[in-house]
């Protein structure tokens, strides 16, 4: 049972591994990371400037629009759609997959790069965005602005400038998640612009839910099981942005696990 | 070893097979040369043997395991070597401290002396090297990993001719009873004095299975003068002091085989050549 074990799941080499990984692709690591912080801290100071100089608003909704979005754009170009590059031609599939891990392993160190890695280092690059903010209309600007309540987004604190408590936070978060999830899959699926043809698919996926729920909407029904836009646009949603997150990640890792060095699809 | 049971593979499923029903044993302690025509499906029947490629039919194992499993335990008992190395832009050393760990049996002294072996310095940053250069590098750390089965694909292209020389030197003294090498080769030249075993592939499928003292055993490889020689031998190709003949070896009188003729005889005249090798 060990042995079987340790086939599957070893913390020594998975920590190898995930060693190796990051230093063979540390320059492209290190690009990633560096476009999204700055283009957080772009957001951060034109915000400051702005508002910086607004005595009765510190575009904290703007500020949080903006980067939202951004970590939305920035985890599916730069951190999910990339993540199995090295599957996308022959020379460097053989590479990977002769590699002596499992495949779980190797898909565990693509995703935890992608997904936890990711989240943590936009959330730190959007907090140093909004330092910097701060300290550019305080020192250079010689006005008044605030920062964004990161305590109540967080961690759910009492704060005085909540613009967006935690569970809305965590909201979005769940969203990002889900979303993110679909290019981690076409990362694998495809090997030539799989950014734009998983975009094309998570549009029709839309269309067809939105369809769905306008059908259901518009549907007699008793009152308790149907009516209610929240009902009907949040709590399924959140049960299949779970379950979809969860089987969008088993089909990454069965895709990635069966992966030959010619893409016969 | 590594046992290839009845495999048959397409490259799509509308295309006709460029493997059929290939069954053939790797065991340990021979060098293996794996010959075939262009686009016949050498490297494909390597990468298969490494569990690269999903078989349509049959099944690989190395001692017992399917090898499309690729599990950790069967990946470090495997080092395939492809035609092109891809390495990424770092220092040798770096390389090595990496992927070394991932090997069990990896040994610095080996590593050593095979870069010793191609005159290769250790201090090198991989991404400015040549392709002889990463290849000779790269083979160096594929015979330190020790691992119990080597597959290599054209080894010998890119390689200068001082390369080359290395090569062979490296391979034979790298051989040990419980490894094998599987090489997939045009350049026969290179390679002849090394092989103790010939496959060759034609038509998707083996027509050739046989270790060079079978192949002795069978067949003469001479240089003649003789007409008589000459009309009843099975191949006969002009060369420099004579005419390279391949005739049925009567007498028992074992010559080197001519890898390069005995390819062109039974790659021609496969009929002839399983009537030979029949098993009695």
């Amino acid at each position: 049972m060990r042995d079987n074990m340790s086939e599957i799941f070893s913390a020594k080499r998975m920590g190898r591994l995930m060693k190796k990984y990051v230093v063979e692709n540390r320059m492209s690591l290190l690009i990633s990371a560096g476009c999204v912080t700055l283009v957080m801290v772009i957001i951060g100071l034109v915000n400051g400037w702005a508002y910086g100089y607004s005595k009765w608003q510190n575009g904290h909704i703007e500020e949080l629009v903006f980067m939202t979005i951004a970590f939305y754009m920035c985890g599916m170009i730069v951190a999910a759609s990339p993540a199995f590059k090295s599957m996308w031609d022959t020379k460097s599939t053989i590479a990977t997959l002769m590699t002596p891990a499992s495949q779980m392993e190797k898909f565990l160190v693509r995703w935890i790069v992608s997904v936890p890695c990711y989240v943590v280092w936009g959330l730190l690059s959007a907090f140093l965005a909004d330092v910097l903010k701060k300290l550019f209309v305080v020192y250079v600007m010689g006005g008044e602005i605030s920062m964004l309540d990161w305590g109540s987004m967080l961690f759910g604190m009492k704060g005085t400038n909540v613009h967006c408590d935690s569970s809305e936070f965590y909201s979005v978060l769940l969203v990002f998640i889900f979303i993110q999830s679909f290019y981690l899959l076409g990362s694998v699926v495809w090997r030539k612009k799989n950014f734009i043809k998983t975009t094309y698919v998570l549009v029709i996926l839309f269309i067809v839910y939105a369809v769905a729920w306008n059908i259901m909407m518009n549907t007699p029904s008793p009152e308790y099981i149907f009516r209610g836009t929240f009902y009907m646009g949040f709590t399924p949603l959140i049960l299949y942005m779970v379950l979809g997150t969860i089987i969008n990640y088993v089909l990454t890792y069965k895709r990635f696990r069966e992966a030959d060095i010619i893409h016969r699809w | 070893m590594i046992k290839v049971k009845n495999l048959t593979y397409a490259y799509s499923r509308k295309k006709w097979p460029v493997l059929r029903d290939v069954s053939l044993e790797i065991q340990p302690g021979q060098v293996y040369g794996l010959l075939g025509k262009n686009g016949v499906g050498k490297s494909t029947l390597l990468y298969l043997m490494a569990g690269l490629l999903t078989p349509m039919k049959g099944v690989v194992t190395m001692d017992g395991t399917d090898v499309r499993r690729r599990l950790p335990s069967t990946l470090a008992d495997i080092f395939l070597m492809p035609e092109e190395v891809v390495l990424p832009s770092m220092k040798l050393e770096e390389f090595v401290k990496l992927n070394a760990p991932l090997y069990p049996r990896f040994s610095e002294e080996d590593m050593a002396r095979n870069l010793e072996i191609f005159d290769m310095e250790r201090d090198v940053n991989l991404g400015e090297l040549s392709m002889g250069q990463k290849k000779k590098v790269y083979m160096s750390f594929a015979l330190a990993c020790n691992t119990q089965v080597l597959l290599m694909d054209e080894p010998t292209n890119g390689l200068d001719i001082p390369g080359k020389e290395a090569f062979r030197r490296f391979v034979a003294g790298s051989m040990n009873d419980d490894r094998a090498i599987v090489i997939s080769t045009h350049q026969v030249r290179d390679l002849e004095q090394l092989l103790d075993h010939i496959v060759i592939l034609d038509d998707a499928k083996v027509i050739l299975d046989r270790s060079i003292p079978e192949i002795a055993e069978k067949l003469k490889f001479t240089l003649t003068d003789s007409p008589e020689v000459i009309k009843s031998a099975l191949l006969a190709v002009p060369s420099v002091g004579g005419v390279k003949v391949v005739t049925v070896n009567e007498d028992g009188d074992e010559t080197e085989p001519d890898v390069e003729m005995l390819f062109n005889l039974v790659v021609n005249n496969q009929g002839i050549v399983q009537y030979l090798f029949r098993k009695q």
